[in-house]
Parts: structure tokens; sequence; C-alpha cells
């Protein structure tokens, strides 16, 4: 097989070109120019900033070392057999000359539901581009702020005054991330649209984006990815290795690594565990569908999957787990190590980087591998949308980067400008992850019980390095949907209320003004010797729960009422944030229904001829009609 | 100021016995997963690749 080269598939009429335009594909079709290459391609879609933020943080807070059980048995029952399922999936799709989530469920499930599961794996990696562009610019940003001195700069005006250790560090944290709410904008919306240079270098990390996907599959993607992967962990090793000749590492590595084995009896832990793996390994994503449709038929996919997700586990566990939590802890204690995935990144990451020797050099060194991360990640969200436009309406490259380069400014545009306190990242991130476990759970029960699982445990052994053990065949049938299904309620119902709830404006209000006691009321019960699990039930007692009303009139009288313009001004803001919630939602929803109409419109016409002419000219592939 | 702050924790746990057990595990799998797969991976590649004019493939 030569490789670097694309192939080109059949150019033989067929019975179905007589329905209307040529069902093949004149352009050619692009497969992938070597197997290294569609193994760093995946991997680098799936690292990402969860790997080195998300993993670490998630670790601490769910029982450090024993949050590895939970974690390893959702790598083996969750991650692996659902990666075999996409990549065998997506593989047969491309028999069927498709690259896209819509025509790959549609040609193999011919139903009106694959269109809407089609449509939906193509909405999310555009959704989710919608702010991660957001966040690949962050990064650079502070790669360009490091490496200029910017932040020394920064931390020595902050700690000018500062006289104890303690008053320094407290200087260096509230500089941080006073930093990082200027440069997310977070204090205002619009805020981000007028920033002197993070526009600037969200519109450049736009562009390289579009530049490198314009490329195409083989000189774009797999070039970009061949390079920036064995950068980024070489990166990631240098930073390792000061980490671990830091002195007093041990405490560090005890703070995340020291089992609490109690947190295992906590369902929690397990849903966390399971979530961490769905997310990090990109699964229902519509990538791996994608990229895996560029394989030849005889491609292996068991090996190249398993490959993929290793190099992810790679920089997850060991990159990941051994770098941000222990340093943090070592130098800025158990409160700033355990904080949430965007304070762990923007805010301790930077602080700790005035204490490190050589920080400048390492902090540049660290965003600079996030960018990396975040870049292979982000042209891994662009391909399939442009499958789509190729595939379903017969676009030229150009014309589908074009429209994409749109949709795509367009929806970013939206996200920055709703910047106030990164809400609309976050509804969108909301939605989008519950989309992802939705579409892998019909990926699996459509491997499992459309296409049959002997059928499909045959496809996926297809031109294997090594056979998939038999058990799997179980695994997948039973066992990875029924974990799926659990896992869906159970995000669902943990997550949704407070989302839900985010988006009525009465209900945020509330909450808003709630919060303007919650200080003072806990003072005042700690004051009274309680502990803070004691005081925060006290202050449930008294002022209701996160989300209830609070009657200024009915207060005691050791607790104030707020002064009226400060509550009026907080409960506008919060009915803002609520109408940007819905606005998040609907669009998401209206931009859903687009693409289902789009799918639709595809799978009846072009993505139709161009199955029924697949199929003619491979007689095998009957076998997968339903 | 680093060695004041590293001395301010030195109270706190280091590192025990599960915890270097559950590390040296973990670390362990996930290192000789990624050098299994990747040996494979370029041990075959492009040379033992199946063809599509091998309608079976290797192990069909």
């Amino acid at each position: 097989m030569q490789k670097g080269a694309t192939t080109s598939m059949s150019t033989t009429p067929s019975p179905g070109a007589d329905a209307g335009p040529p069902y093949d594909i004149e352009r050619g079709r692009e497969n992938w120019g070597s197997r290294l290459g569609v193994v760093l391609a995946v991997a680098g879609s799936a690292v990402g900033l969860g790997n080195f933020l998300r993993f670490p943080g998630t670790a601490v807070n769910n029982g450090g070392g024993a949050f590895m059980i939970p974690y390893m048995l959702s790598f083996l029952l969750l991650g692996i057999p659902i990666a075999w399922c996409e990549w065998t999936m997506g593989r047969l799709g491309g028999r069927f000359h498709q690259n896209s989530a819509p025509g790959i469920m549609y040609a193999i499930w011919r139903r009106g539901s694959a269109k809407g599961v089609g449509a939906l794996a193509l909405l999310i990696p555009v959704g989710i581009y919608m702010y991660y562009i957001l966040l690949e610019a962050w990064c650079l940003d502070y790669c360009i702020e490091f490496a200029m001195g910017g932040f020394r700069q920064l931390f020595a005006a902050a700690t000018a005054d500062a006289g104890t250790a303690t008053a320094v560090q407290q200087a260096v944290i509230a500089a941080a991330k006073e930093h990082q709410e200027t440069t997310f904008g977070m204090g205002a919306n619009g805020a981000l649209l007028s920033s002197d240079r993070t526009i600037w270098l969200v519109l450049a990390c736009f562009f390289v984006n579009f530049v490198v996907i314009y490329q195409g599959i083989t000189r774009g993607i797999e070039v970009f990815c061949k390079y920036a992967m064995p950068l980024l962990i070489g990166c990631a090793l240098i930073i390792l290795v000061r980490v671990l000749t830091l002195p007093k590492i041990g405490t560090g590595l005890g703070f995340m690594w020291n089992p609490d084995w109690q947190a295992l009896r906590n369902p929690s832990v397990w849903l966390a565990a399971a979530g961490q793996i769905f997310f990090t390994l990109s699964l229902g994503f519509g990538v791996i569908l994608c990229y895996a449709s560029y394989l030849r038929r005889n491609d292996d996919v068991v090996l190249t999957s398993l490959s993929a997700s290793s190099t992810n586990e790679f920089c997850e566990v060991i990159l990941g787990g051994l770098i941000v939590v222990p340093t943090a802890f070592i130098f800025l204690g158990a409160e700033n190590a355990t904080a949430s995935t965007f304070s762990l990144g923007f805010v301790t990451m930077p602080a700790i980087m005035h204490y490190m020797p050589l920080g400048n050099f390492v902090g540049a060194l660290w965003f600079g591998l996030l960018f990396l991360a975040a870049v292979t990640s982000s042209l891994s969200m662009l391909q399939p949308a442009i499958a789509f436009l190729e595939d379903g309406f017969g676009l030229g490259r150009r014309s589908s980067v074009a429209l994409l380069a749109v949709v795509t400014a367009l929806g970013a545009g939206l996200t920055a400008y709703f910047s106030r306190g990164a809400l609309a990242l976050d509804y969108v991130d909301f939605w989008c992850n519950l989309s992802m476990i939705l579409v892998a759970t019909v990926t699996v029960l459509v491997f499992g019980w459309v296409i049959g699982i002997r059928k499909g445990m045959e496809e996926m052994n297809r031109g294997a390095d090594f056979p998939v053990p038999r058990f799997m065949a179980f695994v997948i049938k039973y066992i990875t949907p029924s974990f799926l299904i659990i896992i869906l309620g159970a995000w669902f119902w943990t997550n949704s209320g407070d989302y839900l709830r985010g988006m009525m404006p009465e209900w945020r209000a509330d909450k808003a003004e709630r919060a303007l006691y919650v200080g003072p009321a806990t003072e005042h019960f700690l004051a009274q010797e309680l502990s803070e699990e004691a005081a925060a039930v006290e202050v449930e007692k008294l002022l209701g729960t996160t989300w209830s009303h609070v009657d200024a009139t009915k207060l005691p009288d050791w607790l104030p009422p707020a002064d009226p313009n400060e509550v009026a001004q907080l409960r506008t803001d919060a009915r803002v944030d609520a109408n940007v919630a819905r606005f998040v939602f609907i669009g998401l929803l209206l931009f859903f229904l687009v693409l289902l109409v789009l799918a639709d419109l595809a799978c009846r016409n072009r993505i139709g001829r161009l199955i029924a002419g697949a199929e003619a000219d491979d007689g095998s592939l009957q076998e997968f009609t339903p | 100021m680093m060695c004041a702050l590293l001395l301010a924790v030195g109270a706190e746990e280091s590192l025990n016995a599960a915890g270097w057990v559950i590390m040296l595990i973990s670390v362990t799998f996930v290192l000789s997963l990624t050098f299994f797969c990747f040996w494979r991976v370029l041990r075959d590649s492009g040379a033992n690749r199946a063809s599509d004019d091998d309608p079976v493939g290797r192990n069909s």
C-alpha cells in the first residue's frame, strides 16, 4: 500500500449514478498516510486540558489514589470497548464512502433516528470548538506572558508590600486571579471582545486552525500532530523532571496519591471516574467516527485504537497525575491544590511559577504544552463538519472550510461576548457533555444490537494486529451500554438541576441575593466555635438551600439586610445571566435542528446515492444493510 | 522563600506505602500499555499492513 498518498475509490459509474449527480467522489478519497499518524492524530484529539488539569483535580477530590480503582475499571469496561466500537463503525462508514457521523450512522442504521444521532454527533465538536478556541488563545496568552516576563513583573508588583510568607502567597494568588478574570473577560459581558491582546490571539488561533484544516487529513492534521504530539510530551517530560526533583515532593505526591479508601463507598466517586474516562477519551464526540472513516478497509482498528487510548492515559495519569496537584500542594497548600479545573490551570499554576526556580521558563513551557494540546484537539473538532459538507453536499474543501469558518466565528464570537463569569462557555460545555454521553450510548447500542455483536466483532477483528478477547463481545453488548445508561441518568440527575434552574431569571436572582448573606452568616456561626460542616448546616437552616429566596425582613438582628441598591444590581445581573443561559440553550437547539434538516436532506440525496454506489461496488457491504 | 514554604508544609503526610503501591501500579500499567502499543505500531508500520487487495484481512 502506497504511503502518504491519497487513494482513489472507484470512479466507475454505477447504477446509482442514474438517479442524479454522480455518486462517486470525483475528488478522490483521503486516507491516513501512516498508522503512527492516525494514532497521534486521535491521541492529539483526546489529549487536551482535561488530561493535565481536570484529571488531577478530580482524582484528588475523589479519594486520591483510591480513585484509580474505579478509574482503571472504567477504562477497561467503558473506555476501551466504546473506542473499539467507534473505530470499527467509523472504518465501516468509510467503506460506505461516508466520513461524517450523519452519513456513517445512516449507512449502518437506515432509520430517521440515525440522522438525529448523526446531527447531534456533528453538533458536539462544532459546539465545543466555539469555546475551545478561547481556551486555546488563553493558553497562548499565558505562554507569551511568561516568555516575556510579564508574570514576574505582575507578581513583583503585587508582593512589594507583603511582609510575611503568607501575605506574599495571598498576594500572588490574588494577582493571578485578577489576571485570569481580566484575560477571560469574566467581569462583564463584552469585556473579552474589547481586550487589547486576547482577541487578536483568538483570531490568530482561528487562522492557524483553519490553515491546517484546509490542508486536509494527511497534509494538515496528520503532519501537524506528528510534530505537535512529541513536542507536547517532550515539554511535559521536562516539567515532570523539574517537579520530581523539587525538595519535599514526597508530601505533594502523598497528597495526590495516598488513598482514602472510604471514598470508594461513595457512588459519586465511581460516577466521577467513569465521567473522567468518558470525556478524556473523547468518546461520543463524533471525532473518532470521522477519523476512523479515513482508514482503509483492512487497516487495523484494535491496536490503533488501543494505542491512541494508551497515549491519552500516559498524558493523563503520568504527566497530569504527577505534575499539577503535587506541585500546587507543596507551594500553595491543600486549598489551592483542590481548586476547580479553571482555577487550577489559570490561577494556581501561574502562582506556582512565582516560587519555582526557572519559573518563567517552566511557565512558558507549561502553557506552551497546554496550547499544543488545545490545538491538536480543536483541529479534530473541525474535521467532522467539513467531512459532512463535502460528503453531504459535494462542496469542495475551500468552500466547506470557508462556510465552517463563518459558522464557528459567529458562535465563538457570541461565546466570547457573553464572557461574564464564563457562563456561556459553561452552558455550552454542559449541553455538549450531556449529548456526548447520549451519542456514545446510542453508538454502542447500534454496534451491539443493530449491526449485531457477531458481525460487529468480525468487522472489528478484520485486519487486526491481534484479535479482541472474546469476552469483550459480552462486555460490549451488555455491560458497556448498561454502564452508559447509568452514567447518563446519574450525570443528568446530579448536574441538570442547577443548570436548568440557572435558566430561570428569578431563581438565579434569588441565588445571587442569598450569596450576599452566606459569608457573614458563616462567619457568625464559626465564631460560635462550630465546625465548618455544622456552620454550613446552620446557614442552610437560616437562609434555605442554594436557590431559596431570602426574606430580608425576617433576618436575625445580627445579620443586617444588604444595601438595596447592591441587591437590585445583583438581581439585574443575575437575570441577564439567566437569559444568557437560555440563549445558549435555544441557540444550540436551533443549531441542532438546522443540522438535523441538513442531515435529512443529505441522506435523502447525495449521501444516499454515495451509499448505494458503495454497496454496488462492494457486495460484502450488503451484510451490514439492515 | 521557597524553602520557607516547603518547610511550612513539611508536617504534612508524605507518600505512604499504599500511595506508593497505587502510584507505581498505575504508572507501570499505563507505561507498559503505551510501550507495548507503540512497539507494535512502529514494528508493523508500513511493512505488515493489510492490503486492500486482501479482502479477508490477516485475522479473518
